[in-house]
């Protein structure tokens, strides 16, 4: 289940739609609107979804996960977009396996290459009344911008 | 004459104040002479040059496609989800 709301996420439904009675590994993620950037505060954030494609760059991760861990019996990826406060979840992900390396593996897979893939841009509000659109290249996860030239 | 119609997003849409930029010519274009065009129009935006990528169809393009005047383009700033 791959999905893209404005909407705030509903976290208990979809840790109870995780797994399925083959799993004993069931494994969720939450993205977190955070407090601060380096030492300036955040009030709040707003994402920008192109969001055709990112459903479509969202199933392909999603799809190569499951090609790369045949294990995997259930993912679920729910990105919001719009405006979140502080606290609030931008993305909640739900990966289940038999067995925990698997599901350990391919969550962290996810949550990386939809980091570096998944065209939504994430505007920062501070208290001192500016915003800025997140720019990974300075710093904060400079890891999110090498661009590979994927086979396709 | 035909025309690309380009899609902006994030911080290219906010420094060009608008949703799409148009570029004409009167022969086709790939993906690496489009992004060239658009950044030798706009060189505000220079610093983003080497970290944007261009997106035919809703998925990223590599750089020797030629690119249709029908394509859905788009122009990807540095991504920042999650």
């Amino acid at each position: 289940m791959i999905q893209l709301t404005r909407f705030p996420i509903d976290e208990p439904a979809l840790l109870i739609s995780a797994g399925t009675e083959r799993c004993g590994a069931v494994l969720s993620f939450s993205g977190t609107v955070r407090n601060h950037h380096f030492e300036r505060v955040v009030t709040k954030l707003a994402y920008e979804a192109y969001t055709p494609m990112a459903l479509a760059e969202l199933e392909r991760v999603a799809a190569e996960a499951r090609s790369t861990w045949p294990a995997i019996e259930k993912i679920q990826v729910i990105h919001r977009f719009g405006e979140m406060s502080v606290g609030e979840s931008s993305i909640f992900l739900t990966v289940a396996t038999p067995h925990r390396p698997e599901a350990f593996e391919a969550l962290r897979f996810l949550i990386d290459r939809i980091k570096r893939d998944v065209p939504i841009w994430k505007k920062e509000f501070y208290a001192d009344g500016e915003s800025g659109w997140l720019h990974p290249e300075e710093g904060c996860c400079g890891h999110h911008v090498r661009l590979e030239e994927t086979e396709s | 004459m035909q025309r690309y119609r380009v899609q902006l997003f994030a911080v290219l849409k906010e420094k060009l104040g608008c949703d799409f930029w148009h570029l004409e010519t009167d022969k086709t274009l790939t993906a690496r002479e489009l992004l060239g065009a658009f950044f030798a129009a706009y060189p505000d935006v220079a610093a983003l040059r080497s970290t944007t990528r261009l997106a035919v169809n809703h998925q990223f393009s590599k750089d020797e496609i030629p690119l249709a005047f029908e394509d859905e383009i788009a122009l990807i700033p540095p991504v920042s989800g999650g």
